[in-house]
């Protein structure tokens, strides 16, 4: 129960080529937890997470799910981690119902009950060879084996891909179900619908350029980041002005507009003493956060880390 | 039953959303003490939303007393006013008078007009309850 | 609150029960069979009906070209398998490991050959079709039963094993759809390399094919390329879609050894060319010698054995050895 479920340190994957996907990247998932990776394409979520399925081999650092590394762990260690890969792979021969039959014979705690209630409530039909459905369908079925799996980490690539919003809801439906279940099942999910995350991840991880930016609760983050507004009445702010805690920091004119990480409530009474100085405090969605830390504006490494 | 309504996407953490909302139904007498809260799957499920949210939002109410959680019942409205010593009361009404008088004087306006912002949002909590207890 | 409480402490669930290692393995050749079963038994129903219904294998040649067949038909697509499908990424996420997947697509491909090829080889070595045919009809119209070189019997069995363990190597450690595809023509090149290499040797040792050596030195020979394969194929990563058309050291150095293969088999070959070409030489020399002694045309149903005894004898014995040389 001590151990983290997923963990990386200095994780590193260099392609043919020299392109280097991942970069010392650090991550830890506690057990029990929805941990959602966010990032834009190209960051390196989908490498980092086939590394951690041991799909790939790191080319340095670790990569441990449940405490074992998955590109040398034997069956039973393998048996306890799900995935679900960001294109849809499956065997196209096979339907789902032996699918199905195959998953009840990897996995131990398969539930033949969840698999059926998973392909009413998808509406995927189970007599077909999953290789003449439709994308979306298929991501259902693949969505469908991990869940029903029970295994006890489920990692997902961008799950909701392809998805129509009635199918992204039911998925976020069923790992909230997971959560409330309260057996301990962790789930790491990667996205860039923030929108869905949003909903259903309690720690949310920031990747870009092969790192993770920040690792943080999002309820944490929701908490204390803020975007902060102060006009000043001059042309622009006195020099060597900076709001405390910012990071990052925007000026035109006499409107400075920063990220700040707000941890105190007197932390921005210096700002407010400043004569003729206006503050003014906003929250930060997770969306507009991501793009106001990561777009094209944002000047590269970050002024601190958020975690 | 009360209609709760979260935006997850507001930055304004979820739990915190619950809370206040929570309480500010309690406050318009729409809840009240003894009435039992949707248990934590329900609210996820009906939120939408992880449930560990909600468990921190009735984890946080039930610290400040708005709230207990009985093992095996449930959760149910605390009776009203009556743990707060005049101390806690004090602190916690001061910490939410700061943000408002922040604003106000920024804005410069002056202490009647804050003062009359305040009374009016306490009116209409009450005229609300009062709603409230002649329907039932 | 009971909720809070039971989200806190995470048992293991309640219903656990550990998969053994031979469940799994049913589980993959269940899934195995569902790909590849009917291909097999149509190759086993052919096999069927030319070595003992029509009686049309009745020499290890034609054997071997059913080998042939098989090994270019079923090498590269059971060899190949995920990576045909591009479903490697679905298929290395799964429990079973990479190990496991291995030895029960080789069981599935290399089990059905060893027995179409052995069972096939000692059947007409033995005749067994006809005795079999015996059983039930009694014509006694029995075709003269014409024994092949040794060196056909084991060519039989042993090249078709290693053409496709070759095959099923390359085929393995490839990502590339179409270049698994193409597996077999590197594993039918490397089986004939390891086949003229034997073949050379043997004329070295006894100046003609015997098999004794191609018997045993090319199963082992494919043995061996299957464990390189086996470890090689436990550091294949699993991509959706080939990513680049890099080659890893791996696949580098199986091309490197199939180059070698190739040039020790062509070498073979010409030592053994060389072999048969004094042979032959001595061969039209003796039927001159025939011709002007005017003796019975010898009957030429011995193996190839006897024209070099009998360049030897006759060498030492011109005159005098009439018809009469049927072994």
């Amino acid at each position: 129960m001590s151990e983290a479920a997923i963990e990386a340190r200095d994780l590193t994957k260099t392609f043919k080529g020299g392109v280097v996907a991942v970069n010392g990247l650090d991550l830890t998932a506690p057990r029990g937890v929805v941990y959602g990776l966010i990032g834009r394409n190209g960051a390196g979520k989908t490498t980092t997470l086939r590394m951690l399925m041991g799909l790939l081999r790191a080319n340095r650092g670790t990569a441990r799910v449940l405490g074992a590394d998955l590109w040398t762990a034997d069956r039973a260690a393998r048996a306890r981690v799900a995935y679900v890969g960001q294109e849809q792979t499956i065997y196209g021969w096979l339907t789902c119902e032996e699918l199905c039959h195959l998953g009840g014979r990897f996995y131990e705690r398969w539930d033949t009950a969840r698999a059926r209630r998973l392909a009413e409530r998808f509406d995927v039909p189970t007599d077909r060879p999953v290789g003449a459905l439709s994308g979306g369908q298929r991501r259902k079925v693949a969505i469908l084996l991990a869940l029903a799996s029970r295994a006890e980490v489920l990692i997902l690539d961008e799950p909701a891909g392809g998805l129509d919003p009635i199918a992204r809801r039911q998925l976020v439906d069923e790992i909230i179900d997971l959560a409330a279940a309260g057996d301990g099942t962790t789930v790491l999910f990667s996205t860039h619908i923030i929108t869905d995350l949003e909903r259903v991840a309690e720690m949310v991880a920031i990747m870009d350029r092969g790192r993770i930016m920040a690792e943080t609760r999002l309820d944490e983050m929701q908490s204390t980041t803020r975007r902060v507004q102060v006009i000043f009445a001059g042309d622009g702010p006195p020099a060597g002005f900076a709001v405390p805690g910012a990071v990052r920091t925007q000026t035109a004119g006499p409107v400075v507009t920063a990220i700040v990480r707000i941890t105190s409530d007197a932390q921005l009474d210096e700002v407010r003493a400043i004569p003729g100085a206006r503050v003014n405090v906003f929250d930060l969605g997770l969306e507009e956060a991501f793009i106001e830390l990561l777009g094209p504006e944002a000047a590269g490494e970050f002024g601190e880390t958020m975690s | 039953m009360i209609h709760l309504q979260i935006d997850p996407h507001s930055g304004v953490p979820v739990y915190r959303q619950v809370m206040d909302q929570v309480r500010y139904h309690v406050a318009a007498g729409a809840l009240r003490a003894g009435d039992q809260l949707p248990s934590i799957r329900e609210l996820a499920r009906a939120l939408a939303v992880n449930p560990t949210t909600v468990v921190k939002a009735y984890t946080e109410l039930q610290h400040a007393g708005a709230i207990e959680m009985i093992q095996g019942k449930g959760a149910f409205v605390a009776d009203a006013g009556g743990k707060a010593t005049v101390a806690e009361r004090r602190r916690a009404l001061a910490r939410l008078a700061r943000p408002l008088a922040v604003e106000a004087v920024q804005m410069g306006a002056d202490e009647a007009t804050a003062l009359e912002a305040l009374r009016r949002e306490i009116q209409a909590i009450r005229r609300r309850r009062a709603d409230e207890e002649s329907i039932r | 609150m009971t909720e809070i409480a039971s989200m806190q402490d995470a048992p293991a669930g309640a219903s656990e029960r550990t998969i053994s290692r031979a469940a799994a393995l049913k589980g993959l050749l269940w899934c195995e069979w569902l790909r590849y079963g009917r291909m097999l038994v149509g190759f086993a129903a052919v096999w069927i009906v030319l070595l003992w219904v029509l009686e049309l294998l009745f020499h290890p040649i034609p054997l071997l070209v059913f080998g042939a067949a098989y090994v270019l038909l079923a090498g590269p697509i059971i060899g190949g398998a995920d990576a045909a499908e591009g479903a490697e990424e679905f298929a290395f996420a799964l429990p079973p490991t990479r190990a496991d997947r291995y030895l029960v697509r080789l069981a599935v491909g290399l089990g059905p050959l060893l027995i179409f090829q052995g069972v096939g080889a000692a059947a007409i070595a033995g005749d067994w079709p006809q005795a079999v045919w015996g059983l039930f009809v009694e014509s006694g119209l029995a075709d003269p039963f014409e024994a092949a070189p040794g060196v056909a019997y084991a060519a039989a069995f042993s090249a078709p094993v290693a053409a496709f363990s070759a095959t099923f190597v390359v085929a393995s450690c490839l990502t590339h759809r179409w270049m698994v595809m193409m597996a077999w023509i590197p594993g039918s090149l490397a089986a004939a390399g390891l086949f003229g290499f034997a073949a050379g040797l043997e004329h070295a040792v006894w100046d003609r094919p015997t098999g004794l050596i191609v018997g045993p030195v090319l199963p082992a020979a494919a043995a061996l390329i299957l464990l390189g394969g086996h470890l090689a194929y436990q550091r294949k990563e699993g991509v959706a879609r080939a990513a680049g058309a890099g080659m890893s050291w791996a696949v580098r150095g199986l091309i490197v050894a199939l180059a070698a293969l190739v040039a020790l088999g062509v070498l073979g070959l010409l030592w053994a060319a060389e072999g048969d070409r004094a042979d032959s030489l001595e061969r039209s020399r003796l039927e001159a010698l025939e011709v002007r002694s005017a003796a019975a045309p010898l009957q030429r149903i011995a193996p190839i054995a006897a024209p070099t005894r009998a360049a030897t004898s006759t060498a030492s014995a011109p005159a005098s050895r009439p018809a009469g040389m049927k072994e």
